[in-house]
């Protein structure tokens, strides 16, 4: 019988054809049952679903199929009576085979009525989505982990933003950083984290523009916490995008790196200071092999010329005295060599005070008060600042700085002192071991014999002399002890000058 | 003198490395771009080498001499260059 002939066969040709299809069906279980719940009628896909033969079958209760624990809940009952109420139930559950195992059956149970509208029986179609429910509770499983991952994360901050830049989402690791509780932080915008200035600066909209633009954005600096206090954060702000490419929210993963970041710039600074230590090692050895060799050189000829004519006494007298005078000239560097390297920074802090250095420049007066009126010198100060440092060291600076004025002045000295305050970042050639933002700068300019400016950094050097020994007296180390002495305060020394016109000493000190 | 007098011309100039106003090496500088000078044989010298000699040797200096400690040795040194 061709499938033509069917179609437009006879009634009992049609009911017969209706009958083959259902019975032959593989992947539903279509069974009838009567309006008790006995199984009538089983099929192909009945069988393969849950192996029971058409014989084996026919005549049981339907909730044969049904675990103990939906039996125990009288599960087959309620659909039945759902069923009989509604024109049919829809449920979703583990089903037991005749082997025992079980699969996850998508069930509908339909009531058949007759021609009165008296329920005369049910129809119940049965599909196996086991395969498809065991992906979905991996899926599942697996999405679920990976939220729990992301929420029990600790070391990282990992947050949601909105396109926005308002906080979506909030992990353990997050709340760990940055001391906030989920439920105070979500809602807000995520410049909460930055600095004043940062903000001012627009630091956090132009991250979310770069990461908009390139799809990332990667910044390191300091943040704030819900305390006030602040961290050294590394962050990535990355753009999340939907399936069109269009930007959906951002991905901000935040690290604290406060330790590493301290232990860096320890180590920095560390560096600094060995670096400062080794010059000055290289300075003392440059000392030991020139400096103090030259008169032991002299000494050493002399001696030697001496011997030679022995006999001849104005001879002897002659250069007995200028090898005396080398001598002194070696026990004079030595003395100031040796008051140099005593000239060590408070380890611990023992000999800072608060200096008045309106107090010092005063002192320093009185000192040179005769050299003053000899000089016939003027020295005016504006007012100086008070700052926490070591009296005598300070002392010892500005009489180095004014003693130098005095010493190499033309006709009417004219030496003056004042003090600013200034910026870090407005000035030039700021050590990198130095951090303090702001700095006392404090100016000694004088209209005196000057100094090339070539020499500007060669004049702080041990033993540096630009001019003759001659002409104006002194060892040459005045101004390295005013560079250390200025170093012990952690501040900075620098001089400019012009031959003949003046010389300009500026000595900056970190405002605390 | 030197500048002045084009027709003043030395066989040999000591200079010191260590000086006042204009120091050595910059004395040398000036010295060798003078051109009536070009056969003359300019030695340096001071008491130690640091880094003024190599510096010399760049500048053109014909010698550079550490400052012996007696006038035998002082005599050794110029008997060799006079030589």
């Amino acid at each position: 019988m061709s499938l033509e002939q069917l179609k437009t066969g006879s009634l009992a040709g049609r009911s017969n054809l209706y009958q083959k299809m259902i019975e032959e069906i593989q992947n539903y279980a279509i069974i009838l049952m009567d309006k008790n719940g006995i199984i009538q009628n089983w099929n192909l896909g009945a069988q393969k679903i849950k192996l029971y033969n058409e014989d084996e079958i026919i005549g049981k209760h339907f909730s044969i199929f049904y675990l103990q624990e939906d039996l125990d809940s009288n599960l087959p009952q309620k659909l039945i009576r759902e069923a009989t109420e509604n024109g049919r139930a829809i449920q979703e559950g583990w089903r037991k085979r005749k082997d025992g195992t079980r699969f996850w059956g998508s069930i509908t149970i339909t009531a058949v009525h007759d021609e009165h509208g008296n329920v005369i029986g049910y129809c119940k179609v049965t599909r196996d989505m086991t395969d498809k429910k065991i992906a979905e509770d991996t899926l599942r499983l697996s999405e679920e982990r990976y939220h729990k991952m992301i929420a029990e994360v600790q070391d990282y901050a990992i947050i949601l933003l909105s396109t926005e830049g308002i906080i979506e989402n909030w992990n353990a690791g997050a709340e760990a950083i940055k001391g906030y509780s989920s439920k105070e932080v979500i809602g807000k915008r995520f410049d909460l984290f930055y600095t004043k200035e940062d903000r001012e600066n627009g630091l956090p909209d132009r991250l979310l523009q770069q990461a908009r633009e390139t799809g990332k954005a990667a910044q390191q600096g300091w943040r704030v916490r819900k305390d006030g206090t602040k961290f050294w954060g590394t962050i990535v702000i990355t753009a999340l995008h939907n399936n069109d490419g269009k930007v959906i929210g951002f991905s901000k993963v935040t690290r604290d790196l406060t330790q590493q970041k301290m232990a860096e710039d320890q180590l920095a600074a560390y560096t600094a200071e060995l670096e400062i230590q080794n010059s000055e090692l290289e300075q003392f050895a440059y000392v030991a092999s020139h400096d103090l060799q030259e008169p032991l050189r002299k000494i050493q000829t002399f001696a030697g010329m001496i011997q030679d004519h022995i006999e001849d006494t104005d001879f002897v007298t002659k250069y007995l005295s200028k090898l005396d005078l080398s001598a002194k000239r070696m026990a004079e560097l030595i003395k100031s060599l040796l008051n140099y390297s005593r000239l060590a920074k408070d380890k611990d802090n023992a000999g800072i005070t608060e200096v008045d250095l309106n107090t010092v420049v005063n002192e320093v007066k009185v000192d040179f008060e005769l050299l003053i009126e000899e000089k016939k010198a003027t020295i005016n100060t504006g007012p100086l600042p008070v700052i926490p440092g070591n009296h005598m060291q300070l002392g010892q600076l500005f009489s180095n700085l004014i003693s130098n004025s005095l010493k190499f002045s033309a006709e009417d000295p004219l030496i003056q002192i004042y003090s600013t305050v200034v910026s870090k970042d407005d000035i030039t050639d700021v050590p990198k071991s130095l951090t303090a933002p702001k700095y006392y700068q404090i100016t000694f300019e004088d209209n005196g014999i000057g100094f090339e400016e070539k020499y500007s950094q060669k004049i702080f050097s041990l033993f540096q002399r630009l001019h003759g020994k001659q002409d104006y007296a002194g060892t040459g180390i005045g101004l390295a002890l005013c560079k250390k002495i200025v170093q012990n305060h952690d501040g900075f020394i620098t001089a400019t000058g012009e031959l003949c016109k003046g010389a300009t000493f500026n000595v900056y000190l970190p405002v605390p | 003198m030197l500048k002045t007098k084009d027709h003043y011309i030395p066989n040999y100039i000591f200079i010191d490395v260590n000086m006042p106003k204009m120091n050595g090496i910059d004395c040398l500088m000036h010295l060798k771009n003078m051109e009536h000078l070009n056969d003359t044989k300019i030695f340096m010298y001071s008491t130690s080498e640091g880094a003024a000699k190599a510096e010399s040797e760049r500048l053109g200096a014909e010698g550079f001499i550490i400052k012996p400690s007696n006038i035998a040795e002082l005599r050794g040194i110029l008997s060799k260059i006079f030589a």
